[in-house]
């Protein structure tokens, strides 16, 4: 850290001063002002990879830490407490070397590995193996029971639901009908429409009396 | 860039980003855990859990905003975790509860640990001393410049519209006035053994 600071302070310069390069120390000196320039994030990549090359005891890096210190002394104005940064880093560094770019993860998947815990019986190779067969029972059962159904009872649900609002039959033809009242159009799936509306809609389809016991039980319901 | 060379593999870009952003997030944690060790083992758990993300850091918001988020995230979870164990609650959980989302400037004012030793009270003491008897000391312009930037963080652009001044003298300035400061709170440093700070 001494190296840090061998470098004497110059007279303040003022706002016409330029930088013209020099051997010897002022050259360094200038590489620390670009190190100073990159604390504040307006350095340059060669700044960067200066600094990056450079030893971690050498000048450069001690002057990176001081930024940091006085950075924080001027900040904070109240009472301060300011630990070493070696002992810090050091730490930091020794869980950074076991951190391979292949398990840099998301931090929500790190989150969620932390919540998850392995069960009581996780190392027990037999019960993963009973579970699995299980499984495969379960799927083989169902699998056969499906077989057999489809097998057995003529066309499946499936289809019929498929052609029951579709396609008309020929037997689903509307016919028309004389009543007293006059004539009436008769189409069987329009009744059966009516028919179940009437039933979703709290209403029964069928005789009148079922119609009042349906509506004076559900009158029942609500004065509870 | 620190980022970016961080994620291109250099560990040790990530390690300057350690070294600038340490005290600021001890502080920050400071505010929600008054356990000294306590508090470094999460700023530790911060940065950690910071590189393992970085690949998400998409540069909108400022990394130190950034590494706020973990911070306090890191803390919270610590602290649910400590008040699953009833014998460290009590001594562990003073303040947890308060300011957690309080802005980040507000962390630079914090308060701070309550078990800390007396040297190291009285080292911060005097480096902060010393900080501000070279602020006192430095040349007008320079102490202009390290204010606007360390204080107010303005960036140099703004600081050169601010002084009227071309930038490349902002940033030589503000170096200059760095090195003062340095010049001052050497001896100070040496005196901790050496370590740095």
């Amino acid at each position: 850290m001494s190296d840090a600071y061998a470098y004497s302070i110059a007279e303040p310069e003022i706002c016409t001063m330029k930088h013209e390069p020099q051997p010897s120390s002022d050259r360094e000196e200038f590489s620390l002002e670009a190190v100073s320039a990159l604390f504040d994030g307006e350095g340059d990549l060669a700044a960067l990879d200066q600094l990056l090359a450079a030893e971690a005891n050498s000048a450069a890096h001690a002057h990176w830490h001081s930024c940091a210190l006085i950075g924080d002394a001027l900040r904070a104005t109240g009472k301060g407490r300011w630990q070493s940064s070696t002992a810090f880093l050091a730490g930091v560094r020794s869980q950074l070397d076991a951190i391979t770019p292949a398990n840099v993860q998301p931090i929500a998947e790190v989150v969620h590995a932390a919540a998850s815990q392995a069960a009581a019986n996780d190392s027990v190779f037999r019960w993963k193996m009973v579970a699995g067969l299980a499984s495969l029972a379960a799927v083989a059962v169902v699998g056969w029971a499906t077989l057999l159904g489809s097998g057995a009872s003529g066309p499946s649900a499936a289809s019929q639901l498929a052609q029951a609002p579709g396609a008309p039959t020929a037997a689903a033809q509307a016919v028309l009908v004389a009543t007293p009242q006059g004539p009436v159009v008769r189409d069987p799936r329009l009744e059966q429409l009516l028919a179940e509306h009437r039933q979703h809609g709290g209403m029964t389809a069928l005789q009148a009396s079922t119609g009042f016991l349906r509506n004076a039980t559900f009158d029942a319901g609500d004065n509870r | 860039m620190l980022v970016q060379r961080t994620l291109a593999g250099e560990q040790r870009a990530y390690e300057l980003l350690v070294i600038k952003y340490q005290r600021r997030v001890e502080r920050l944690i400071g505010r929600m855990v008054r356990d000294v060790d306590l508090v470094q083992d999460i700023a530790q758990e911060t940065f950690i859990r910071a590189y393992r993300a970085l690949a998400q850091f998409r540069g909108d918001a400022q990394f130190y905003t950034w590494l706020y988020r973990i911070a306090v995230n890191t803390a919270k979870k610590q602290l649910m975790e400590l008040k699953r164990d009833p014998l460290v609650f009590q001594s562990q959980l003073k303040s947890g509860d308060d300011d957690e989302t309080s802005a980040p400037e507000r962390e630079l004012n914090a308060g701070v640990a309550d078990a800390e030793t007396p040297d190291a009270v009285l080292a911060s003491k005097e480096i902060a001393q010393a900080v501000n008897a070279a602020m006192d000391a430095l040349p007008e312009e320079l102490r202009m410049a390290i204010t606007l930037r360390e204080i107010e963080g303005m960036s140099y652009e703004e600081i050169a519209q601010a002084l009227e001044c071309p930038i490349g003298t902002v940033r030589s300035r503000i170096f200059r006035a760095r090195e003062a400061i340095s010049q001052r709170i050497k001896p100070l440093l040496e005196r901790q053994g050496g370590k740095r700070w």
